[in-house]
């Protein structure tokens, strides 16, 4: 669900709305650089992340990384069962027995990453923190008090909760259009 | 003799990753977890090649390595592996003496090929 979105004005709820729409897309894109096909599978009306995870272990990992940019700060919260990060394991191929805190942490630095080349070309630009970790028996995550958006994708056999929250102060813009630019894109490799 | 390269990045699973892709084409890997202990690792093994680095680490990030070792004219070249993209940052790492950057998740081959190349005249 995305909160409270009407109390923003025009330019930090545009700028959510971009956030939003590019994160799910680099979450797909994210994914399928790995060979898995996710698929959103909507909001959550509660605004709760964990509850009910597919998986069979009841062990939770926890991934959160945070951000920053000219007026506007948050952080991703990433929320899966250990089955579901030993599943992407498997997916990747030579990873049996890798830490799976250590992996989700990964794959929340990299979503961030995603987004935040998505976001350059919009004017948007932020700064990334290195990401923190944790399991635990069903962790439930409340939600914020900020604007957010919790959204929801399954894979094979597993899902995985993510929720975005941003705090604008006043004087929010997205830059000029003469500032944007273009991010190397995943994948890329490039000799100097 | 196998070549060198060390593999700093604060992700377990990356220097798995890494290690694996870079170990099967017959180098050998030496890890650090951050720039700090890339230097230290660097000091243990001055034989090293090549240094595949992250940029946002703990401690000491890997523009701020970079730094340390821009005053190092032997030091091995450096290539970037980072899911970071932006050209500014790109820009500065390449001022300070980076030989490449590549962009998480990385191809395999890709990450070959360029340390085959940095290394060719080592191998």
């Amino acid at each position: 669900m995305t909160a409270a979105p009407e109390e923003l004005s025009a330019v930090p709820a545009e700028a959510f709305a971009t956030m939003i729409s590019q994160l799910s897309e680099a979450a797909v894109e994210l994914f399928g650089s790995y060979g898995m096909r996710i698929v959103p599978i909507g909001t959550r009306s509660d605004g709760l992340l964990g509850v009910d995870l597919p998986g069979g272990d009841q062990t939770s990992i926890l991934g959160v990384i945070g951000y920053a940019g000219d007026k506007v700060r948050g952080a991703l919260v990433l929320l899966t069962s250990s089955t579901a990060v030993q599943a992407w394991h498997a997916a990747i191929g030579g990873l049996q027995g890798a830490d799976v805190c250590d992996t989700l942490g990964e794959f929340s630095n990299m979503l961030l990453g995603h987004l935040k080349g998505r976001l350059l070309p919009a004017g948007f630009p932020i700064l990334l923190s290195t990401p923190t970790t944790a399991s635990a028996g069903e962790l439930r995550i409340p939600r914020a008090v900020r604007p957010e958006s919790v959204m929801s994708f399954t894979g094979d056999g597993w899902r995985l909760d993510v929720r975005l929250d941003a705090t604008f102060e006043d004087g929010f813009a997205l830059q000029d259009a003469s500032q944007r630019t273009v991010a190397a894109r995943a994948g890329d490799a490039l000799l100097f | 003799m196998s070549v060198k390269v060390l593999v700093v990045d604060d992700s377990s699973m990356v220097r798995l990753q890494v290690g694996r892709a870079l170990g099967g084409a017959g180098f050998t890997i030496i890890e650090a977890t951050d720039g700090a202990d890339a230097l230290e690792k660097l000091g243990a093994h001055p034989d090293t090649k090549l240094i595949v680095c992250d940029v946002n680490m703990p401690r000491m990030s890997g523009l701020e390595f970079l730094e340390s070792l821009s005053a190092n004219p032997s030091a091995p070249p450096v290539v970037m592996l980072t899911t970071e993209g932006q050209p500014d940052l790109i820009h500065r790492a390449k001022t300070l003496g980076a030989k490449g950057w590549i962009v998480k998740p990385f191809k395999p081959d890709l990450l070959v090929a360029a340390a085959q190349r940095l290394t060719a005249s080592a191998a």
